[in-house]
């Protein structure tokens, strides 16, 4: 049985944000939401790849190998989400109203739409390896 | 024939964006890359991409990548070993749905062609 996926998306915003400050990126894309959602092996994204018969800590270090630290050069303001990032959260948002659950989007929801977005890298990176 | 190719941005503050390019003409199928405004995918927020990096041409049937000899180079994705980017020296072929990377930044090559009906 997979364990609970009861993460706020406030929690995983947060995560997902100190995750790309530590590679010194200064925008939040779905590389980042994959490893805050899959990194914690208590929880559901991180269960879920291990059924699929891939090693979760393989697919972040993939994934990590692949997008390269940042340079620490800022060349726009703030902190924006890349296009795909805000497609995949808008997508959480409706598989949460559809579950009757407006504005409030859980880990699995998030899970839900990185999968159904599918042409992002983390996911290209999971089909590689497998799933 | 007429080409179209669609270039996703697959990484980076851009990712999601797509780049779509129609050619009546096959043998005038050119896309440049760099940082600079005048090529038709310029990123301007990675500095790794030189200023006239990398071409897309399409030639006897067939799409193909081109380093311009930049400084930080132009890479394809491994199949089975993703992070292992395997670096383009001159030229390689590209094939659908194929990853590359330019500079630190990934995009994915989507091609597609038809015959235009005679009226």
């Amino acid at each position: 049985m997979l364990p609970p996926a009861d993460r706020t998306l406030k929690d995983i915003l947060v995560l997902a944000r100190q995750i790309a400050a530590q590679q010194n990126h200064h925008y939040m894309g779905t590389e980042h939401l994959f490893v805050a959602l899959a990194a914690d092996p208590d929880r559901y994204p991180h269960n879920y790849i291990g059924q699929q018969g891939i090693n979760p800590a393989h697919a972040i270090a993939h994934i990590q190998r692949m997008i390269e630290p940042g340079d620490g050069k800022v060349l726009w303001e703030g902190h924006p989400h890349s296009p795909r990032f805000d497609v995949v959260l808008n997508l959480a948002h409706d598989i949460a109203l559809e579950d009757g659950r407006e504005n409030l989007v859980n880990e699995k929801d998030l899970w839900e739409a990185l999968l159904e977005e599918e042409d992002n890298l983390p996911v290209h990176i999971l089909r590689r390896m497998g799933m | 024939m007429n080409l179209q190719i669609d270039i996703i941005v697959m990484s980076g503050v851009y990712d999601g964006e797509v780049y779509t390019f129609g050619f009546d003409e096959p043998n005038r199928a050119v896309i440049t890359f760099g940082r600079e405004e005048n090529n038709n995918v310029h990123i301007a927020t990675d500095a790794t991409i030189s200023r006239n990096h990398a071409t897309i041409t399409y030639r006897e049937g067939l799409w193909w990548l081109e380093d311009l000899e930049s400084k930080n180079g132009t890479f394809i994705e491994h199949h089975t070993m993703p992070g292992r980017d395997i670096p383009v020296y001159g030229t390689v072929q590209l094939t659908a749905d194929q990853l590359f990377r330019i500079g630190k930044t990934w995009f994915r090559f989507q091609p597609y062609e038809w015959h235009a009906t005679a009226r």
